[in-house]
């Protein structure tokens, strides 16, 4: 009993939430879950911050992953303690109290409350019906009478603590028995659905659909006219392991995700997997190249010049020259590069016996399936084609088309068990926070003969509303007849 | 207020009908959401029956919504200002439901807040005459209901304190609210307010975490501005149970309601300027 009344502490509980608000703080301040390295290089020990946080202080403490670290989880679960605790020792009394009325008969007592008054020559009944009329319940009884609203904001609290306990309880069991993981998937390939459900505590159940396939048919990125990306999209059939049926197709997109057997799988990421291109030697003609070009009264195209070259002299017949599919490495952070970029190589003589030779060849950048970016071999920029357009490009004695991209999509797959609980926490929650404001008002009035005539006494309080509860008294008072 | 509050309102529309979406998608427009919240508080609060009369909570709002205009206006670079087409993560329903919600918590808490600092500055007032002259000049210029009483002060006995006619009873409330008056409705009016904006608060975390948990699956991700929302209802709920600690001064209790305007702040806009997390939307380049 005495455990649960320290525990149910206000001051403790006002402790713990201003220590986890300042562990929380420290989290956003520190970066969290970077990797030991990371901090090696921006916390080093000859120039601590703030004269003493370096990397061994951070990562002795934890303070890489502070809202996994048992200290904060510790903290919540005292939070949790005291919540229960306060629900039990503090607010279900205050229930039993609040909801006892009880006539008030001494005027002196009525008189001592916050606000009171003594009408002469007025009635208790009019005051009642006064009262009534705004919504008090009342209650008299004989010379005695007692009124009360808003009850339930006395009571509501205790369904905010009850709210937190819930939502706390299944976020608690969301960590125990959630499984998730990421995958990049480039489309047309697939993926066990198993494989994105690796993260998670190893008691953890997993789903039966785990077992099965997830098939990705098509990714697909919708441009603005203005380049920027309107939404992306994937094109995913589960499949059923054991037959090979498909069980559901859903083109999933950010805020839009697929849902089977307990497991849901979200767009969270992309990548450019590989650029399908043409290429073919420079001096390849047919019959129709070689008559254009001689009608050309135009300077002959040179590979700088490619970009402004009457295409149309040049075109690469269609089907003509050998088609590659070169995947694209993430280039992201490497070197120079900043912002998402993925690059690919393709070279000139991967056969010869000179090694640098063996290692000279175009390079292909592409930042988003709009544009590509190419480059000759000694690092000059030889133009921009869009994939798709047909339009070749000379470069190192090679016309090139860029035919096509492929991408990979990104898919967050989770199960969660705890979801139902905290959302039943978060109904209670929005409910009881909004009903919490109500005040609790009740006005007391008791009949009694003096200064010659019949009098009122009258006292009344608000647990919240005070200045609303004062001008709504006063109105009641200014209206009842005397 | 009412002007700047119903200019405001006409901007937002504008940007609303022009750029086909909510107008609440980058720093400049919920910049001028706030400022349209904080004026609209403002006038809910000092127009209800019961709510404070006194000029010092509007001395302290007004200047706020117009530092927020003038931020968003003047320190925002021009591209941050245009309205434009929204990014996928932002192309679902709950953009009004959440961002609204947050913001109006925000504007309210602002609000009850600054009640708080009115509470501290009134009472750091208290020894000083010029300030009482100030204060009653501040409340002469504003055009504050007074209640009215029609019936006599009665004492305990039944003997009436002042003879009067039923038509002739002067006006009750002195148009001089200085002191402890003034303070003890200011001390209600930021309980009200910052009840009602931590309810508010409540429910933006909430549908904050439902809409995080539909779009990629986790509805906690200890990202910096779910962490100092977080952070900051825990502040105001030190405040709210600061209330009932026995013997804690109505100071204390107003200095823990004072520092949340310095955290909401931290919370809205320090963590946005810091471009890290998931919602780095609207200042430093973004991958």
């Amino acid at each position: 009993k005495t455990i649960a009344r320290s525990l149910s502490s206000l001051p403790l509980a006002i402790g713990e939430f201003l220590v986890i608000a300042g562990f929380s703080a420290l989290g956003t301040v520190i970066e969290q879950n970077k990797g030991a390295a990371w901090y090696v290089q921006n916390y080093p020990v000859d120039e601590p911050a703030f004269g003493f946080i370096d990397y061994p202080f951070i990562l002795n403490f934890g303070l890489d992953h502070i809202y996994t670290e048992w200290y904060f989880l510790a903290l919540l679960g005292a939070l949790a303690a005291s919540l229960t605790a306060c629900t039990f020792t503090r607010q279900l009394p205050v229930w039993r109290v609040s909801a006892d009325w009880k006539f008030l008969d001494r005027p002196a007592t009525l008189l001592k409350m916050e606000e009171s008054e003594t009408l002469p020559r007025a009635r208790s009944s009019d005051l009642a019906s006064l009262l009534a009329r705004r919504g008090y319940q009342v209650f008299v009884k004989g010379k005695k009478m007692y009124a009360f609203k808003g009850l339930i904001g006395r009571l509501a609290p205790i369904g905010v603590h009850a709210g937190l306990l819930l939502t706390l309880g299944g976020a608690a069991y969301s960590g125990l028995g959630g499984l998730g993981g990421s995958v990049m998937v480039p489309e047309g390939t697939e993926f066990q659905i198993g494989a994105g459900l690796r993260r998670g505590a190893p008691f953890a159940p997993t789903p039966a659909v785990a077992k099965d396939i997830v098939r990705v048919n098509d990714f697909t990125i919708e441009y603005l006219p203005n380049g920027q990306v309107s939404q992306f999209f994937s094109d995913l059939s589960v499949v059923d392991s054991k037959n090979g049926r498909e069980i559901q197709r859903k083109t999933i997109s950010v805020n839009v995700p697929l849902r089977e057997g307990g497991v849901t799988m979200y767009q969270t990421d992309w990548e450019i997997a590989s650029m399908q291109v043409r290429v073919a030697e420079v001096g390849f003609k047919t019959e129709d190249a070689a008559a254009t070009s001689q009608g050309d009264s135009g300077p002959a195209p040179e590979a700088e010049d490619s970009a402004t070259s009457g295409s149309a002299s040049v075109e690469l017949p269609e089907g003509a020259g050998e088609s590659l599919s070169l995947p694209m490495a993430n280039l992201e952070g490497k070197g120079n590069f900043q912002g998402r970029i993925w690059g690919t190589f393709l070279p000139l003589n991967p056969d010869s016996s000179d090694p640098v030779e063996a290692k000279r060849g175009v390079t292909l950048l592409a930042r988003d399936f709009q544009s590509v970016a190419i480059y000759a071999s000694d690092g000059s920029f030889a133009g921009v084609r869009r994939p798709g357009s047909g339009r070749p490009i000379e470069v190192d004695g090679l016309r090139l088309v860029v035919e096509n991209m492929k991408g990979s999509t990104g898919l967050e797959l989770k199960t969660d068990p705890g979801v139902p609980w905290v959302y039943a926490g978060f109904a209670g929650l929005m409910v009881t926070s909004f009903l919490s404001l109500l005040s609790h008002s009740q006005v007391w009035a008791v009949q009694s003969e003096g200064g010659g005539g019949t009098v009122l006494h009258v006292g009344g309080r608000s647990n919240r509303a005070k200045e609303e509860f004062k001008s709504e008294l006063d109105d009641v008072l200014n209206q009842l007849p005397e | 207020m009412l002007a700047g509050n119903l200019t405001l309102a006409s901007l937002l529309a504008a940007r609303w009908v022009e750029s086909g979406h909510f107008p609440l998608s980058n720093m400049y427009e919920s910049l001028l959401f706030l400022a349209w919240g904080v004026t609209g508080v403002h006038l809910v609060v000092t127009e209800r029956d019961g709510y404070s009369k006194s000029a010092v909570p509007g001395a302290l709002a007004a200047p706020t919504a117009l530092m927020v205009v003038a931020g968003a206006t003047l320190a925002l670079p021009p591209e941050l200002q245009r309205a434009s087409a929204l990014v996928p993560a932002l192309k679902s329903n709950w953009l009004m439901m959440h961002v609204s919600v947050m913001m109006l918590s925000y504007a309210t808490l602002l609000v009850g807040s600054l009640s708080c600092v009115s509470f501290l500055l009134v009472d750091a007032t208290q020894g000083f005459e010029g300030a009482k002259g100030a204060l009653g000049f501040l409340d002469g210029l504003s055009e504050g209901k007074v209640r009215r009483r029609n019936r006599p002060r009665v004492g305990a006995d039944g003997t009436v304190a002042a003879v009067m006619d039923a038509g002739e009873f002067p006006d009750d409330a002195s148009p001089v609210l200085a002191g402890a008056d003034l303070m003890r409705e200011m001390d209600n009016l930021a309980y009200r307010c910052l009840g009602a904006g931590f309810a508010l608060l409540t429910a933006g975390l909430i549908s904050g975490a439902v809409w995080a948990n539909e779009a990629w699956g986790s509805y906690w991700s200890w990202d910096p501005k779910e962490t100092w929302a977080l952070i900051t209802w825990l502040v105001y709920a030190t405040y709210l149970h600061s209330r009932l600690v026995a013997g804690k001064s109505k100071k204390e209790v107003a200095t823990v309601g004072a520092l949340g305007f310095v955290v909401v702040w931290v919370c809205y806009v320090g963590v946005n300027l810091w471009g890290v997390g998931l919602h780095s939307y609207g200042w430093f380049a973004n991958k």
